[in-house]
């Protein structure tokens, strides 16, 4: 079976007055219908350009280098231009951002905003279109839709304004949602409820999702598999019990170790030392190595991402070792 | 044991709603909150936007003013406070932002930030300062060679590390951390923890935290308030509301906490809607999100009180 998106070898640079960067440094992923892959990192890992890169989105100073690959059902989306791309976003790809406050237009009602995204997909009246907005709106969560139709951003809540971000996304029926922190801006009561709209859509449309979130508990209980970058490289990724449950790479326990539990007996957060480091100044060798409380000699030698289990890579030369 | 060091009673914080013509509603943003911390202790603040959890901890500094209400700080009155003792009172509690970008001047450089609480105080003689300030940043964590850089050149963290240095200058009695972690990446966010933790045992100092986020507070606070639209819902031993949480509010942020653990299974949140700003008139201020079983005319009609049963208090007319 084709996966649904294949990503390979995703590398985006930035040219600085200096130097130039590779922020997003080799990335490759699959994404199968119906599946939730979870792209999780802290703030420098690469997440966000690597989303961005999908949609052709890149901001001005950064590009795509050759040899970067895409592909929504074989074909291959970072090559495509204009009408075709177009044809792309929004309609088969559509992306949710975090701060759906500032993806929202102020002037228009959210309720024009669902349906002009119908409109410019779906070959509707605007009549249709219009009931079709309504009962989208409500299918996200919305109470009394046809009466928040008529209301502009900013007399919603900020939960309220990311159901209406995913009614527009969901809009033109897409195969793939990308949804970047979709709900970090959120009180965590509504963050649940946000998360279990986008699991409910792809479980019953069999939308595939990419979710990509710097917390991992979030996407604990919801993706199939996660996928954990740092400095622009995935360093493990396994089905989401197995990464969790026997996390390999040292980066990924750490990860886990600093993150505070709620359920269970007190344990306190063992920090991990260090900072995620700049890409103008990524050590050579591997680039968690300077951080890394299990590094040996080999780690001066750049790791690369190997099979450790079934379905379960790791860039780490202790996995190496121990196989 | 004598009193405690913060006494807080009956405390009301209301703003005005800003409307282009007239005058603007009265909101209220605490509503009869009271609270006491011990020295040594640490209380947290939990809730979600709205609570009002913000509000009070300024309010208890000084920064908004109080509709009604009394505090009481080591045994003085803050409210009357003025001029000289109001400057006496403010160096006993310290505060320590969220947003440690906006929190620090940009054009004063870390050395000087942390040297300010000394010399508007008087602590320490300006032969001394350079030396105090760096081990103020040997004791954040901070190497003292940064004390000549400006918060641009630092990290997040580095920088939530010179606000706590700041507020550590004046040594005071109480340190008050509203959110100071929720804007740093997890892995920082631990070392910020444990530098909290390190203090409180170090300095022996009293805390109050204000966050939302209940796992983190656990791991600072030894008890916890929890804060609905402006007032408190639920209060008590951390780890007892944790084990057992008696509020309605309290067991569905508790439920929507997501814990990094795939065996918990689906987080489902036990919530009617999201947050309505919307209080009810008199009623129970969660009555519109609220699933309990029993709610009914009632929780729309009177106002729960809180009541104390085995050092755990809630706000709910039918309990767990």
């Amino acid at each position: 079976m084709t996966p649904l998106l294949e990503v390979r070898d995703l590398r985006v640079r930035i040219t600085l007055p200096a130097t130039t960067v590779t922020p997003v440094d080799g990335v490759s992923f699959s994404l199968n219908r119906g599946e939730m892959l979870a792209l999780v990192g802290e703030s420098g890992a690469g997440k966000s350009l690597t989303c961005l890169a999908l949609l052709q989105l890149l901001p001005a100073a950064a590009s795509l280098a050759a040899g970067s690959t895409a592909l929504l059902d074989g074909q291959d989306i970072l090559a495509l231009k204009g009408e075709a791309l177009r044809k792309i976003r929004g309609k088969r790809i559509a992306i949710v951002f975090q701060d759906a406050g500032a993806s929202l237009n102020p002037v228009l009602t959210v309720g024009d905003q669902v349906r002009e995204t119908v409109q410019a997909h779906l070959p509707v009246t605007r009549a249709e279109a219009e009931a079709r907005a309504i009962s989208l709106l409500g299918e996200m969560g919305l109470p009394e839709p046809a009466t928040q139709y008529e209301r502009y951003p900013h007399q919603l809540s900020g939960g309220m304004r990311q159901r209406v971000m995913l009614a527009i996304a969901l809009a033109a029926e897409p195969e793939l949602l990308i949804a970047d922190e979709p709900t970090s801006a959120l009180d965590v009561t509504v963050q649940a409820q946000i998360l279990a709209l986008i699991d409910r859509e792809r479980r019953t449309r069999g939308l595939g999702v990419l979710l990509v979130s710097h917390d991992l508990g979030v996407v604990a209980t919801r993706a199939d598999r996660v996928a954990v970058l740092y400095a622009g490289q995935i360093v493990e990724e396994a089905p989401t019990r197995e990464l969790f449950g026997a996390p390999s790479h040292p980066y990924t326990r750490g990860l886990l170790a600093a993150i505070p539990r709620l359920r269970g007996p007190f344990v306190a957060t063992s920090p991990m030392p260090g900072s995620v480091p700049d890409p103008a100044s990524w050590p050579s060798g591997c680039r968690f190595g300077p951080r890394c409380p299990e590094r040996f000699a080999r780690c001066d030698t750049t790791p690369e991402i190997t099979r450790h289990a079934p379905g379960h890579a790791v860039r780490c030369w202790l996995s190496e070792r121990a196989r | 044991m004598s009193e405690p060091l913060l006494v807080v009673r009956g405390l009301s914080v209301e703003y005005r709603e800003r409307e282009l013509f007239g005058h603007g509603r009265r909101v209220p943003a605490v509503e009869d909150v009271s609270l006491e911390i011990c020295r040594g202790e640490t209380l947290a603040l939990v809730g979600e936007s709205g609570s009002g959890k913000s509000s009070l901890a300024q309010a208890i500094v000084r920064l908004v003013d109080v509709s009604a209400g009394e505090i009481r700080f080591a045994g003085d009155d803050v409210l009357a406070a003025r001029g000289e003792s109001l400057r006496r009172l403010r160096r006993g509690m310290q505060l320590v932002f969220q947003d440690s970008a906006t929190a620090l001047n940009p054009r004063m450089r870390v050395g000087d930030a942390v040297a300010e609480g000394l010399i508007i105080h008087q602590l320490v003689p300006p032969a001394e300062r350079a030396g105090r300030v760096a081990q103020l940043l040997e004791e954040v964590g901070l190497d003292q060679s940064l004390a000549s850089r400006y918060p641009r050149d630092l990290s997040g963290g580095q920088r939530q590390r010179v606000g706590i240095a700041r507020a550590l200058a004046v040594d005071p009695a109480l340190l008050i951390c509203d959110e100071p972690v929720s804007a740093l990446d997890v892995s920082i966010q631990a070392q910020i923890l444990a530098l909290l933790r390190g203090l409180q045992q170090r300095r022996g100092m009293a805390g109050l935290i204000i966050a939302h986020d209940l796992a983190v507070v656990r791991q600072v606070a030894q008890r916890t308030m929890v804060m609905y639209l402006g007032r408190v819902v639920e209060s008590g031993p951390t780890e007892a509301i944790l084990a057992s949480p008696r509020h309605p509010y309290t067991q569905a942020l508790i439920a929507s906490a997501p814990d990094p653990d795939p065996s918990l299974g689906e987080v489902t949140p036990a919530l009617r809607s999201d947050l309505s700003t919307a209080r009810p008139e008199g009623g129970c201020p969660f009555e519109p999100r609220c699933t309990h079983p029993r709610r009914d005319a009632r929780c729309r009609a009177e106002r729960p009180a809180l009541r104390e049963e085995g050092g755990v208090s809630s706000a709910c007319h039918y309990g767990p």
